[in-house]
């Protein structure tokens, strides 16, 4: 500038620039549990800045990418109370990601030196060796979060956590009846070699889709949970998975559960069916079952209105009753005529207008 | 010892001015010459000729409503501005040796040369230095430490907010070709 006037101008690139330093540090100072895939954990935090952070800015911890969605599980963020009194009542810790928290100074300028403690609870354990998972810390100079205003970034280190491997259990699956497509009863046995948490989910895989199922079982007061059991469905990739949930109880190692329930068979096949135990989506038993045998001997006898027959596959189903007087109580006489398989069981099915005398 | 404030209050009406309020000095013996930069104010448009006022008064107190004045304001003409001309180009470069991370000090070698028809640079004229934006964020008191070379004293007169150094040299610049340093500038508040 030459005689108060812009002279001459020229523009320069700089070849580096400003980097964040690495100065932020942070561990994890304890974790309740050890145990992969554990669920409901709180993890305990220790953070210093050891640069100057304004007031004005932020302080972030990212969990690794492993890590189940800290909304999925309904975590919390809270300064431990010392490190609340140190920065004063209206600093807070945040929980704005699925896997990033903040703790905001909000106005209070944070010492460079001082450790600050803060707790997150409600996390669930991978059930994998972490080594390679590091935690980030990161000091922004703006509240912005999406401002790309980071001061320092570091990383730390995952817990090194004890993974827990899926046990097999016997699974044998007994029906009441092996006729495709019918209402059958399911008897479901099973013996882990481990114990099983309360409040665990077991998922009896069907490799059909059922149409019925009475959404209750029964089985010993000690076993279930609930005696809700429904038919379910999830995903893997694109492959529609059916299942019968069941919630179990804190059952111990090596005990024999028996459930039954009611679902209608598939079509004929050979069938051997799959089971898992979980607890909070975390798979640690597994089962096959036994194969058995469903057979397409499904015989149909319809009736007519009234002492009417027709003819099933195999089989003429006859009926007659006595006396036909409007909602009368009524004897009624079943007979098969030309059987041509052996008949093992006979199930009939009673239109819901008829009721039980 | 602490850092100077302005606060720059726009005009809201045709009857008030745009003023400028300087707080935080030390005190001033009697018979100094002070000299107060701002950066980045507009100048005038061609032609036109205006009177700036200056005054010094008492900011936390009133007396009777009216404020209490130490120095009677008095004003200066400034104008009129005259064309703008086509700056002759510089060609230059920079050498950074630092780590470059944020909290710690550069150091800046600007070595270059100043195209035709070049004027000498006296001890009234400017290096003037734009950094990119936010570069100076926040601490700017921090940068008093810095050290310009070609400055008298090596002062770096360093304006945060405008990402500005403007450099006074100590003796004329009667070279095209130029090479300076500005040492112990604090980096950026933050990654950019």
């Amino acid at each position: 500038m030459v005689n108060n006037k812009i002279n001459a101008l020229g523009i320069a690139y700089l070849q580096k620039f400003t980097q964040y330093s690495p100065n932020a540090s942070a561990i994890i100072t304890s974790v309740d549990s050890i145990y992969g895939g554990d669920s409901g954990i709180n993890y305990y935090f220790e953070f210093q800045l050891n640069s100057y952070l304004p007031e004005g800015g932020k302080v972030s911890i990212t969990f690794p990418s492993i890590y189940i969605s800290l909304f999925t599980v309904n975590s919390n963020c809270y300064l431990r109370a010392d490190s609340q009194v140190l920065v004063g009542a209206q600093a807070y810790c945040s929980i704005i990601s699925s896997s990033q928290l903040v703790i905001v100074p909000n106005g209070v300028l944070l010492s460079t030196s001082q450790a600050y403690y803060f707790t997150v609870t409600n996390i669930t354990n991978p059930n994998m060796d972490l080594s390679s998972y590091k935690f980030t810390i990161q000091t922004f100079y703006f509240t912005d979060v999406y401002s790309p205003s980071v001061i320092s970034s570091s990383t730390f280190s995952s817990p090194i956590l004890s993974i827990i491997t899926v046990k097999q259990c016997q699974l044998q699956v007994n029906l009441s009846i092996y006729n495709a497509g019918l209402p059958a009863q399911y008897q479901i046995n099973i013996i882990c070699p481990a114990s099983i948490k309360q409040a665990s989910q077991l998922k009896l895989y069907l490799n059909w889709n059922p149409q019925t199922t009475s959404q209750v079982c029964s089985g010993d007061s000690s076993i279930l949970y609930s005696t809700q059991c429904n038919i379910l469905n999830e995903y893997s990739q694109t492959t529609k998975m059916t299942y019968l949930s069941i919630y179990l109880r804190a059952i111990s190692a090596q005990k024999l559960v028996s459930i039954t329930g009611s679902i209608t068979n598939g079509n004929q096949g050979t069938y051997q069916l799959n089971a898992t135990i979980n607890y909070n989506g975390f798979v640690y038993l597994n089962a096959t079952s036994n194969q058995f045998y469903i057979s397409s001997s499904t015989i149909s006898g319809n009736t007519g209105s009234n002492g009417g027959s027709s003819s099933g596959q195999a089989i003429t189903v006859k009926n007659a009753n006595y006396p036909l007087n409007r909602n009368y109580p009524s004897i009624y006489t079943f007979g098969i005529t030309n059987p041509q398989v052996i008949v093992s069981t006979l199930q009939i099915l009673v239109p819901s207008i008829i009721t039980q005398s | 010892m602490g850092s100077i404030t302005c606060q720059i209050y726009p005009s809201v009406s045709t009857v008030t001015y745009p003023t400028i309020i300087v707080t935080g000095y030390d005190s001033i013996s009697a018979g100094t010459t002070v000299r107060i930069r701002f950066a980045n104010l507009k100048s005038l448009p061609v032609g036109i000729t205006d009177d700036i006022t200056l005054g010094v008064s008492l900011t936390y107190f009133y007396y009777g409503g009216v404020k209490g004045y130490i120095y009677e304001p008095v004003s200066f003409v400034v104008g009129p501005t005259t064309a703008a001309i086509n700056p002759i180009s510089i060609s230059y470069s920079v050498s950074e040796v630092s780590t470059n991370v944020v909290g710690e000090l550069s150091n800046y070698t600007l070595s270059g040369t100043i195209g035709n028809s070049f004027q000498t640079i006296t001890t009234h004229d400017f290096f003037v230095v734009t950094f990119p934006p936010y570069v100076f964020e926040g601490r700017f008191n921090l940068n008093t430490q810095a050290l310009c070379s070609r400055a008298s004293g090596n002062v770096c007169s360093v304006f945060g907010l405008a990402s500005q150094i403007y450099i006074q040299p100590s003796s004329s610049v009667t070279a095209a070709a130029f090479s300076f340093t500005i040492n112990k500038l604090l980096n950026a508040a933050y990654k950019l």
